[in-house]
C-alpha cells in the first residue's frame, strides 16, 4: 500500500470510530460489569451520606403531608419518561436527554439524590441502561454530582443578576458536562494500568465525551430552557411547593 | 419497553422466592466481576442464557432481543477501552493526532474483549433476576431487607407512574408525528419541548387525581400492602448454597490452571 491509501484507510477508521460514538444512545451511564468490585464499592459508599441525606430530606418534606409525596413520586417518573424520550440531535443519531438540569433546578439537589437513584435503578432493570453493580458509580455522577455543580451554577447565576432563561441553560448545560467529567474520570481510575497512566487513559474519555457530548450538552441546555419556561408558568403554585429554595 | 415488564409474570419461576433468586443472580455477578477471567465470563454467560431460556422459560427470541439493547452499548465502551492515546507509537496499529498517537495494541484488544464478554455475562446474570421475578415481589424483598419505608413506597409510586406518564407521552409523540411535528430537525425540537412541558404539567395534575382517589379510599400517609412473599423452603436454600460452592470450586479450578 502506498502511503496514501495508508492515510485513506486510517482516516476511514477514524470516521468509523467518531460515527460509533455518537450511535451509544445516553452513553454517560457506565455498563454493568465495567467497573472492578473495588471501584463499585467506593463509589456506593461515597454515594451514600447524600442518599442518607436526601431520604431525611424527603421524608421531612413528606411529613404529614401526602401531596408533597405524590408531587415527588410524579416528578421522579417524569425523570424516567424524559430519559426514555429521543432527542433530535447534531449529529444525526438520537440521544436521549439526561434530565439532570431540569430536574435539579425544579427540585433541587437533596431530591435528586433520592430520585435519582430510583430512577437509575429502573433504568437498569427497565431499560438495561446502566446497571447494578454500577449503580453507586451511576448515582453518584447522575444523582449527586451533576445536580450539586448545576444547583451552584444556577444559585451563582441568579445572584448575578442574570436573566432567568440563562441561569437555567447554564445550569442544565454544566451539570451535563460535569456527569460526563465523573464519568470519564470514574472510567479513567478503573482502566489504566502498566500501559497507560491514568492521565493519559483519563484524556481519552474525555476526549471521546467531548467529542460526542458537548453538542448533546448545548442541544439539553435549550431544551431545558424551553421546557422550564413553560413549566414555570404553568405550575407555579406546585413547584413553590416542591422547592421553597428556588 | 413495556413488553419488557410482562415478562416476569409469564416466568416459569415466578413462584420461587425471590430471596432465592435474588442470591442466585448476586452471587454469580459477583463472582463473576471478581474473578474477572475469560473463561470464567464465558460460563457464566453461558449459565445466564440457560437459566433464562430453560430455567425460567423465556423463549430464546426475547431473550436475544433482551441481551441487544446494552449490545451496542457495551461494545462501544469496550471499543473505548481497546484504543489507547499514548505519547510514542505503541502497539501494531498506531495514528497521529495533534502529536499523540491512538493506539491499538494486542493486550489492550484481549483486555477489552475480557471486558466486552464480562460485561455481557453480567448483564445475562441481571436479565435471570429480572425475567423470573416480577417487581411487587422486588419491593417485598426490599422490604424484609428493612431498607427505609419511604425509599420503598417512593419506587412503587415511581413504578406505577412510570407507565401512566410513558403512556400519555407515547400518544402526544404519535398525535405530534402525525401531524408533521418531527419533520424538521427545528420543529421536532420544538415539538420535543413541547412534550416534555405537557407530560410535566399533565403529571402534576395526574398526582393531584391519584391522591384525591386514594384518600377517598382511606389513604393516611401510608401504603400497606401484602407483599405476598413465598417461605423459602429449607432444600430450596441448600440447593442455593450447594450452588454457589460449585461455582467458588470452580474458580479455584481455573486460577489454578491458569497458574
Amino acid at each position: 500500500m502506498k502511503q496514501s491509501q495508508k492515510n485513506t484507510v486510517k482516516a476511514s477508521v477514524i470516521v468509523a470510530i467518531a460515527v460509533l460514538c455518537t450511535t451509544p444512545v445516553s452513553a454517560m451511564h457506565i455498563a454493568e460489569g465495567f467497573l472492578p468490585p473495588m471501584w463499585c464499592a467506593a463509589w456506593g459508599v461515597l454515594f451514600l451520606p447524600f442518599l442518607v441525606w436526601g431520604i431525611f430530606s424527603i421524608k421531612n418534606k413528606c411529613a404529614g403531608n401526602s401531596k408533597i409525596k405524590m408531587l415527588l413520586a410524579m416528578s421522579g417518573a417524569y425523570c424516567f419518561v424524559l430519559s426514555a424520550l429521543k432527542m433530535p440531535s447534531f449529529t444525526g443519531s438520537s440521544s436521549h436527554p439526561t434530565g439532570v438540569g431540569l430536574g435539579t433546578v425544579l427540585f433541587g439537589p437533596a431530591a435528586m439524590a433520592v430520585l435519582g437513584l430510583i430512577v437509575l435503578i429502573f433504568q437498569a432493570l427497565l431499560l438495561a441502561h446502566g446497571g447494578i453493580t454500577t449503580l453507586g458509580a451511576n448515582a453518584f455522577s447522575m444523582a449527586v454530582a451533576g445536580p450539586f455543580v448545576g444547583w451552584g451554577v444556577y444559585w451563582a447565576a441568579k445572584k448575578c443578576k442574570a436573566p432567568a432563561w440563562l441561569s437555567v441553560f447554564l445550569a442544565a448545560f454544566t451539570a451535563d458536562l460535569f456527569t460526563y467529567m465523573v464519568t470519564a474520570t470514574q472510567l479513567a481510575l478503573a482502566h489504566h494500568g502498566a500501559e497507560v497512566t491514568f492521565l493519559q487513559s483519563w484524556g481519552k474519555f474525555m476526549g471521546i465525551f467531548a467529542i460526542t457530548q458537548l453538542p448533546l450538552a448545548i442541544a439539553e441546555g435549550i431544551l431545558t430552557v424551553l421546557v422550564y419556561r413553560m413549566v414555570s408558568s404553568l405550575c407555579a403554585e406546585e413547584l413553590r411547593i416542591l422547592n421553597p429554595a428556588r | 419497553m413495556i413488553w419488557m415488564d410482562r415478562l416476569a409474570d409469564d416466568s416459569r419461576l415466578k413462584g420461587l422466592s425471590p430471596a432465592i433468586k435474588g442470591v442466585l443472580s448476586m452471587f454469580t455477578l459477583l463472582l463473576c466481576l471478581g474473578v474477572d477471567s475469560t473463561p470464567f465470563s464465558l460460563l457464566v454467560l453461558l449459565i445466564g442464557t440457560i437459566s433464562c431460556t430453560a430455567g425460567a422459560g423465556l423463549s430464546v427470541k426475547y431473550y436475544v432481543k433482551l441481551l441487544c439493547i446494552p449490545f451496542w452499548f457495551i461494545l462501544i465502551g469496550a471499543l473505548a477501552v481497546a484504543v489507547n492515546i499514548t505519547p510514542q507509537p505503541a502497539g501494531f496499529f498506531s495514528l497521529p493526532v495533534l502529536g499523540y498517537y491512538l493506539c491499538i495494541s494486542k493486550a489492550a484488544i484481549w483486555q477489552a474483549a475480557g471486558l466486552f464478554l464480562k460485561s455481557l455475562a453480567c448483564v445475562s446474570c441481571v436479565y435471570f433476576f429480572y425475567v423470573s421475578t416480577p417487581m411487587p415481589q422486588v419491593f417485598g424483598l426490599l422490604q424484609r431487607m428493612h431498607l427505609p419505608a419511604i425509599l420503598i413506597e417512593m419506587m412503587m409510586m415511581i413504578y406505577r407512574f412510570i407507565f401512566i406518564l410513558l403512556r400519555i407521552a407515547e400518544d402526544m409523540s404519535i398525535s405530534q408525528k402525525s401531524r408533521l411535528g418531527n419533520q424538521t430537525f427545528g420543529s421536532s425540537f420544538r415539538s420535543l419541548s413541547i412534550l416534555a412541558s405537557s407530560v410535566f404539567v399533565k403529571a402534576l395534575q395526574k398526582s393531584t387525581d391519584v391522591l384525591n382517589a386514594m384518600e377517598s379510599r382511606g389513604y393516611d400517609g401510608a401504603i400497606r400492602y401484602n407483599t405476598g412473599l413465598q417461605k423459602s423452603l429449607p432444600q430450596y436454600w441448600a440447593v442455593t448454597a450447594g450452588y454457589c460452592m460449585f461455582l467458588v470450586l470452580l474458580v479455584l479450578l481455573i486460577k489454578g490452571l491458569g497458574g
